[in-house]
């Protein structure tokens, strides 16, 4: 073997003469081995491309729209002006500055891809698009097909899987020109105000890989929440409201507000929610702060399955209008109670909207795949009419482990 | 590198064979005559016209009959001792000498032993050695009738105090540091460590400059092996001139290709000392206020005196940081580059747009924006150290004001890289024995990171990493205690054990001795026995 190496080596080498060979042998072989090596490494690799960060167009936001020609789609990407967000948000005077920090380019032609090539048409800047904070489809684009604009960004290297996804009812080019005070750009506005919303639950938070998860197993209909633009003090704002629902890569429908609320409950994404009961005296404040939800498929003996949630919420009493004391253990039970009533109001309102748009939101298909695998074999073929049937119980316990920081209520006098 | 290794080879054998004819022409031993005229004007040939040479020709004895001459060079020598314990004695007190009233003295050796009131004085007998004497700063004295003279030891030229060392500054450490004198060195370090083990070998390196070279160890402590080794590549050496330790550590480093250096050297007598004391050997050359210290491990690039000074807690997160500084100042620059030309994607959203505002309107790339910068940087560090000290302030104006604020407002950088080698800037002054190295490989790191992004700056450190792992320093692996691992000498790299848990020396050294305190007896602080008790009850 090595014999037959050393051969090898000879002819290869046959360009160098011999002595200098026999003199060397060991340092031509290093070298060749070094040198293979290099080349090696320097191939073998991921591709890589160099480019300097001022001849990069940082897109911030995304929106998809129908495109005004027949079978087309219009993409409007927000790319940042890095030059803008430097120099400050208002000049001396106080009025807003001028020059916008981010400028919105549009292409239109039948795919996404094409769409971006359109655009580089007229930019000097390549389109970059790993740092894309949101995603927006127009509800028009959205009711024909969304398969399509997903798939584009799903497949690239450069965007993320972390992108927010959002439906706006108008056209999406539209929402990232809102104007919002906090932030320059429109897109980091929104994105964060999609973070925000942990704080209430009433908007569902949907990244790429969330939606893409949901679409691929087949039985769950995605969601995604949706924006509209309001005209407001003279100015166009952007405001959550309601989540779409997605099948079969269309939009069928919408959950308004509250029924999203209980969407969350039900999957056990309601990290925090603030709750209005009415009781006899006037309005108290909930505050649910930490939330456990089981969704579990049970066979009846008749072989039937149901699906029993049950949600467990702990929170406390974040206000209270009326004036009597929250504090005594009658009233606390009357709290709990209303707030099980409420909670299972939202999430059966929400129930009831999925069944008339036959969209499982809430995952009951796959937690049925993945107890019941033989059963789910029988009825995936016509799950849409068993989902609409499927017995659902919830059950759900309130627990107040605080009145807040006060006990009894504020009231004229009431420190005697 | 298997030919580079020829290659020197080829060259040390070359050096030994000129060194052996040198050493033949040299060293033939010229003895010296009976008749005092003719060693006199053998010397004053040799030194020709040489002006400091002092000629001292006097008689002595009863009645003035024995012919005498005291040479030595001015100005090295101690004029008061001569003139007080050599020619007093001599023309004053002989007088009184009564044995040899007829005969005179029977042997040169007599006057040392009766006369001459100075401590350290030899026979010599050759005209090799009284000049070597001469130069020395020693006084020799010729008497005629004999062939052979004595050396008596006057050494006292001019010589700087001793003072805080300017590189390594302690807060809570000893201010002295090492002088140019080879003697007051020693003596530092014997009065740190009052043990007769403390061996001293002396060496004579350099044709012509002669230089003294000492070896000090502890002997039971280090390795006989490791004082063979160095003694061997001291031998080695055949030069005509040593004028510094770093003349000498060139000569015997082991990896003279590597940017890291494999010796190392302090101004600090207890640094020096704590060295002495874990096994190593240490080398005082005359006339360099750094000794060196061999065998050197790559942590000691991060180690300082005050470590051992201030308490573990606090030496342990200084040592963190060092390494940190360490790390900042190899790869802040390379990251920079690597990051805003390839990997744009891995930089926080909010920054990105910080940078790429900055970046607006620069006209270079990055990777030349960055160069730019560093060697603005490196041309500044060397105008700081070269430049008359009253026009220091000049240069931190031009560097702080000019380079930094008046480029990046003129367009020509970008803030960021301005802050990314100001930070790399000061790291690198953190670890000072490291900082060579780090501003070559820093340049490496940068070129790599600018051609093949973070897989150019991966292979620039699995290329550093494998280097430092194959790099030896006096047959001690320079990495350990890392690569070969040892975990009982980790007690001292990234985190400063307290003094007490460290109780055996470095493996890493080959100790002979590895027990530095009594493992019999546990530490216990309640007992109070203070877990150091030493080797000796």
């Amino acid at each position: 073997m090595k014999k037959q190496a050393i051969g090898a080596y000879r002819k290869f080498f046959k360009f160098l003469p011999i002595p200098f060979l026999r003199k060397y042998r060991e340092w031509v072989r290093r070298a060749a081995v070094l040198f293979l090596c290099t080349v090696l490494i320097l191939n073998f690799c991921a591709c890589w491309n160099r480019r300097e960060l001022n001849t990069l167009a940082i897109v911030l936001g995304t929106g998809l729209d129908v495109g005004n020609q027949p079978d087309t789609l219009e993409l409007t990407a927000q790319v940042v002006r890095a030059g803008e967000m430097k120099s400050g948000g208002s000049s001396p005077d106080g009025s807003a500055s001028a020059e916008k920090a981010f400028v919105n380019m549009q292409g239109t032609d039948k795919s996404v891809l094409a769409a971006v090539r359109g655009i580089s048409h007229m930019a000097n800047r390549r389109l970059y698009f790993p740092h894309n904070q949101v995603l927006i489809f127009s509800s028009e684009l959205a009711k024909q097909d969304i398969a399509e604009g997903l798939d584009a960004f799903l497949r690239d290297y450069e965007a993320r899987m972390n992108v927010h996804i959002l439906v706006s009812k108008g056209k999406a080019s539209e929402v990232l020109e809102e104007e919002c005070e906090l932030e320059k750009i429109p897109s980091v506005h929104i994105s964060g105000m999609i973070e925000n919303q942990e704080s209430n639950s009433e908007t569902v938070i949907v990244t790429m890989r969330d939606f893409a998860i949901a679409m691929l197993s087949g039985s769950t209909a995605p969601v995604a929440p949706m924006i509209e633009v309001h005209e407001s003090g003279g100015k166009k704002r952007g405001k959550l409201e309601g989540t779409a629902v997605f099948k079969d890569g269309k939009m069928v429908g919408e959950l308004d507000g509250m029924q999203t609320r209980g969407l969350m409950f039900a999957t056990g994404k309601a990290k925090s929610s603030v709750i209005t009961v009415d009781t006899k005296w006037g309005q108290v404040v909930l505050e649910m702060v930490h939330s456990r939800t089981s969704l579990e498929p049970v066979k009846a003996e008749d072989g039937s399955i149901r699906i029993e949630l049950k949600i467990n919420e702990n929170g406390a009493i974040e206000s209270n209008e009326t004036t009597e004391d929250m504090s005594r253990l009658e009233n606390l039970e009357l709290l709990k109670k209303l707030g099980q009533e409420a909670i299972r109001s939202d999430v059966e309102s929400a129930l009831s909207q999925a069944r008339s748009l036959s969209a499982d939101v809430f995952g009951f298909g796959e937690a049925i795949r993945r107890e019941y695998p033989e059963e789910w074999e029988k009825m995936k073929e016509n799950w849409d009419e068993v989902f609409r049937e499927i017995g659902l119980d919830v059950q759900v316990e309130v627990e107040l482990r605080s009145t807040g920081g006060l006990t009894r209520p504020v009231t004229p006098g009431g420190a005697e | 590198m298997r030919y580079f290794q020829k290659l020197i080879w080829r060259f040390k054998e070359q050096n030994k064979k000129a060194k052996k004819e040198n050493a033949d022409e040299a060293e033939k031993p010229q003895s010296l005559s009976q008749e005092l005229k003719k060693n006199l004007d053998a010397v004053t040939a040799e030194f020709g016209e040489s002006c400091d040479l002092v000629v001292r020709e006097f008689s002595f004895g009863k009645d003035g009959k024995i012919k005498a001459a005291l040479i030595f060079l001015d100005g090295m020598a101690n004029l008061p001792l001569i003139n007080n314990n050599i020619i007093k004695p001599l023309m004053y007190d002989s007088r009184f000498f009564r044995t040899e009233e007829t005969t005179g003295i029977s042997s040169i050796g007599e006057l040392r032993d009766r006369l001459l009131s100075v401590g350290d004085v030899k026979v010599v007998s050759t005209l090799y050695e009284v000049m070597g004497a001469c130069l020395s700063g020693d006084a020799v004295l010729l008497v005629d009738g004999f062939c052979n003279a004595l050396d008596v030891s006057a050494k006292g030229w001019e010589k700087r105090a001793i003072s805080e060392p300017n590189t390594e500054t302690v807060v809570r450490g000893p201010r002295e540091g090492f002088t140019e004198n080879l003697r007051t060195n020693t003596a530092m370090l014997r009065r740190k460590i009052r043990d007769p083990a403390l061996k001293i070998r002396t060496l004579e390196i350099g044709r012509r400059t002669r230089t003294q070279v000492n070896i000090l160890y502890m002997e039971g402590i280090a390795n006989p092996a490791l004082i063979q080794e160095i003694e061997r590549r001291l031998k080695d050496i055949s030069t005509d001139a040593i004028l510094a330790a770093g003349y000498l550590e060139q000569y015997i480093e082991d990896a003279p290709y590597s940017v890291f250096q494999t010796i190392w050297y302090s101004e600090r007598p207890d640094a020096i000392a704590g060295k002495l004391m874990e096994g190593r050997a240490a080398i005082i050359v005359d006339g360099t206020p750094f000794v060196l210290s061999v065998p050197m491990l790559f942590m000691e690039n991060f180690q300082t005196a005050e470590d051992y000074i201030v308490r573990s807690y606090y030496a342990s997160v200084i040592r963190f940081l060092r390494l940190s500084a360490f790390l900042i100042s190899l790869f802040a620059p390379a990251l920079y580059v690597a990051f805003s030309t390839y990997h744009q994607e891995l930089i926080p959203t909010s920054l990105l747009f910080t940078m790429a505002a900055s970046s607006e309107g620069v006209p270079f790339p990055a990777a030349v924006e960055t160069a730019i910068m560093m060697f603005t940087f490196e041309i500044l560090k060397e105008a700081g150290i070269r430049m008359p000290r009253p026009v220091g302030q000049a240069i931190s104006i031009v560097g702080a004001l000019v380079m930094g604020q008046s480029a990046v407002q003129a367009g020509l950088v970008g803030a960021p890289v301005v802050i990314v080698i100001a930070i790399t800037a000061v790291s690198s002054f953190v670890s000072p024995y490291a900082s060579d190295a780090i501003s070559l490989l820093r340049w490496v790191l940068m070129i790599l990171a600018a051609s093949m992004g973070s897989f150019g700056i991966t292979l620039g450190t699995l290329a550093i990493l494998i280097h430092l792992t194959s790099l030896k320093s006096f047959n001690a692996d320079y990495f350990a205690p890392f690569a070969p691992f040892r975990p009982a000498d980790l007690k001292d790299t990234a985190v400063r054990a307290p003094l007490w848990s460290m109780r055996t020396r470095p493996r890493s050294l080959r100790p002979q001795d590895l027990k530095r305190q009594n493992f019999d007896i546990p530490f216990d602080p309640a007992a109070g026995n203070g877990g150091n008790q030493g080797e000796k009850p």
